[in-house]
């Protein structure tokens, strides 16, 4: 065997530094592909494959272009993930495969057992151990994210790229039963049953990798959130969403389609605007005491007894309320216990803010911007039609697949729950917002669709923070989260500062921190992320380097000695 | 060729189709257990925080809103100490300042929370809604952090469900 063309070739120095060659390519290639195709498509597509895809390629071709001063189109996500593909170079899996069996086979052609060579045997027992080690690593550890605000407790960790449709169900008072579908599946397939689902059956009507469930008054929020303001007032469109919001909310049916919802927006420009003074001052109460200010309340609620006490219960328009408020505000002063002088002038300047706030609607404007803000949305109808969220949301906007590290797809699916054959309704599950309560099998189930949760023996609380910068400079120094640790088994709790480059170990996981957010000023959501690893093989790649260090301190001290030895003897 | 030869390439070859047939590490369907959190109290309804609050519930009876709030807020270290938490919450229901020996006597033990837990009700009108109003709230310091329970409404619905307040935040956490 050791004469044939096959073994020669596969234990040939030529076989290893062509290898080690198009290993070094593909890092470049990969690096520079990584801009487009975002860090993880491009470790899965360069590093853990086999072979690498042309569109890989061409991404990674249009980096390095660039830096020749070239300006092609990246490609979209739709491209980079969906286009078809054909293996045109080696991958990482493909070269460190060759380059082991090389190594491997030409212990086994060449290699003779002597002390002397033992330092060389080290050193490549141990770069064997990185290279399995590494493969070992890729396909057995688990990487996930813990955020914590100062004061949570968690005993889980969410998944940085998949989500899951959950089913949280209780099985007794001291534990819950999770039943988890990847959301690759529910964008795989369009029916899926298991036997771990039980009965239950999902037949999955749409998913949108990244998009955003949709309503007439969630689009007049966000409508809203476009709208200029003036030192610090809104303008008169967005003055006029809340109206639009209530007056969408009575509406029955509520818009079901685009077109209901433009001629909604058309409706409520065209009918006239004349409201009931409790409708006035409902529409004033949200958009100025976001519906929870007890002194709005109050004096709305004041100004409108004053009203009805003037037998003005019917519709007014804008011009009409503000007056009535106005002479709310001269009843006021000529009362016989007027309230005080400070008082008095704060109730003044409020009943003032509610008059002009009436006056200044402008509803043309309002129709005309919103409808043509709807029209940019370009939504798709959600296809569901039970559950809170298909009820307030009928449409989904699309939005773009993130590649990037920096921020997540929040992805929306609309799902029919067949339930021993029987269907419970079609579902909207969004990864932005929260569970709903479904009942299925007879049980209270909640259902949602979340970052895959890897759940820990363990309830980390999050005590402090600290964050420490160089002096005079922005550069961070140090990252610090105190944790209370508390065994889920009810063992004994302590006291963890994880900072960088010591992390916490905890049967098998290790939590490392991450990211923070420590403004001071915002108490509220001073956070801090720890990445959480779970790599069974984790002692591998230390115990590689120690036996390669091993073996070239063995090599280097045999050659010394030997040296030594021949200068004393000459 | 010699058999062992054939051994040698054949555990290559296993190697390398485990690790092609490994690679695809995706999530599947699973179902497991997870430890259950103790549900809120019958009526009581999650509801948006404000500032720093963690969690904030309505009390709600039926479909009607009772007035009732309860909140829970953490805060680093003691979270600005007992004394100008109690009265801050007194002057949320326009009543003055105590201190000391006054201020010792408003409060009461929570031996269940620890032997540091504090509680405190009281009683007075809301400076925001002008309305008869009562708070009961009790302090809990833990691990270098404090726990602020407040429970609050119209003083005759919170009677009726502070027996409700005091046995969840035995578990509130």
């Amino acid at each position: 065997m050791r004469n044939t063309k096959l073994f020669k070739a596969l234990t040939s120095l030529k076989l290893t530094v062509t290898t080690l060659s198009l290993s070094m390519v593909v890092v470049f290639l990969g690096t520079m592909a990584q801009e487009n195709m975002g860090l993880k498509m491009a470790v899965d597509r360069y590093f853990k494959s086999f072979f690498i895809d042309h569109i890989a390629i061409e991404a990674a071709w249009n980096k390095t272009t660039q830096l020749f001063g070239s300006q092609p189109d990246p490609l979209t996500p739709e491209e980079l993930r969906n286009a078809k593909r054909w293996p045109v170079f080696p991958g990482g899996y493909l070269l460190g495969t060759v380059l082991l069996v090389n190594l491997l086979s030409a212990y086994y052609a060449r290699f003779k057992w002597t002390w002397s060579k033992l330092g060389i045997l080290a050193t490549h027992v141990g770069i064997v151990m990185l290279l399995v080690g590494q493969l070992l690593t890729d396909l057995l550890s688990v990487e996930s994210f813990l955020s914590l605000r100062v004061g949570d407790r968690k005993n889980y960790s969410e998944s940085f790229d998949y989500t899951e449709l959950a089913f949280v169900s209780s099985l007794n008072s001291k534990s819950n039963q999770v039943m988890s579908v990847p959301g690759w599946k529910l964008r795989q397939d369009k029916k899926i049953a298991d036997p771990t689902l039980g009965n239950l059956e999902l037949k999955v009507n749409q998913y949108w990798v990244n998009g955003v469930p949709q309503g007439p008054r969630s689009l007049a929020d966000a409508f809203k959130m476009r709208q200029p303001s003036h030192h610090g007032e809104d303008s008169p469109a967005a003055m006029a969403v809340d109206e639009f919001k209530a007056f969408a909310r009575d509406q029955d049916p509520p818009p079901r389609t685009v077109k209901d919802l433009k001629a909604l927006i058309d409706d409520f420009g065209r009918v006239d605007r004349r409201l009931t003074a409790a409708e006035w001052l409902g529409i004033y109460q949200n958009q100025r005491g976001q519906g929870g200010d007890f002194v709005i309340r109050m004096i709305t609620g004041q100004i409108a007894e004053f009203i009805a006490t003037r037998g003005k219960e019917g519709p007014l328009t804008p011009r009409e309320m503000a007056n009535e408020c106005r002479r709310f505000v001269e009843a006021l002063k000529h009362r016989e216990n007027p309230p005080d002088e400070n008082v008095l002038r704060n109730l003044t300047s409020l009943i003032n803010d509610v008059a002009a706030f009436c006056q200044q609607r402008d509803m043309t404007r309002f129709v005309r911007d919103f409808s043509a803000f709807v029209e940019d949305k370009k939504l798709q109808p959600s296809g569901a039609d039970s559950g809170l969220i298909a009820k307030r949301y009928p449409w989904v906007e699309e939005s773009p697949e993130s590649l990037s590290m920096d921020s997540r797809n929040l992805p929306v699916t609309s799902v029919e729950l067949v339930d021993n054959g029987k269907s419970l309704g079609t579902y909207l599950f969004s990864a932005r917002m929260i569970s709903q309560e479904i009942e299925i099998g007879g049980k209270d189930t909640k259902v949602s669709l979340r970052p895959k949760r890897h759940y820990h023996n363990l309830y980390m609380t999050l005590i402090k923070l600290q964050f420490e910068k160089y002096r005079g400079t922005d550069i961070p120094k140090n990252f610090e989260s105190r944790t209370l640790v508390e065994p889920s088994n009810g063992g004994a709790s302590r006291v963890v500062d994880i900072y960088m480059n010591h992390p916490l170990r905890y049967e098998g996981d290790t939590f490392y921190q991450y990211q923070m957010d420590s403004d001071q000023m915002r108490q509220a959501s001073r956070s801090s992320a720890f990445q959480v690893v779970e790599n069974p093989n984790w002692l591998t790649p230390y115990l590689g380097c120690l036996i390669v260090a091993f073996g070239l301190v063995y090599q280097f001290m045999a050659h010394l000695v030997g040296f030594v030895k021949k200068r004393k003897a000459a | 060729m010699h058999r062992r030869h054939y051994k040698f390439f054949n555990v290559i070859l296993l190697g390398c189709c485990f690790g092609f047939f490994t690679a695809c590490n995706k999530p599947q369907i699973e179902a497991y257990g997870i430890p259950a959190e103790p549900p809120p109290p019958e009526g009581w309804v999650e509801m948006q925080t404000i500032g720093p609050e963690k969690i904030r519930y309505g009390v709600f009876e039926g479909d009607d809103y009772t007035g009732i709030t309860a909140t829970v807020t953490v805060l680093e270290g003691d979270g600005g100490g007992l004394e100008p938490n109690i009265n801050r919450w007194r002057g949320q229901l326009g009543l003055g300042k105590i201190e000391g020996a006054d201020l010792n006597a408003t409060l009461e033990e929570v031996p269940s929370l620890g032997k540091d837990a504090r509680m405190v009700d009281v009683n007075g009108t809301s400076v925001r809604s002008f309305r008869e109003s009562r708070t009961v709230g009790v302090i809990v310091p833990r691990t270098e952090l404090t726990w602020f329970y407040k429970f609050s409404g119209p003083p005759a619905n919170l009677e009726v469900h502070k027996a409700d307040f005091l046995d969840f935040i035995q578990h509130w956490q």
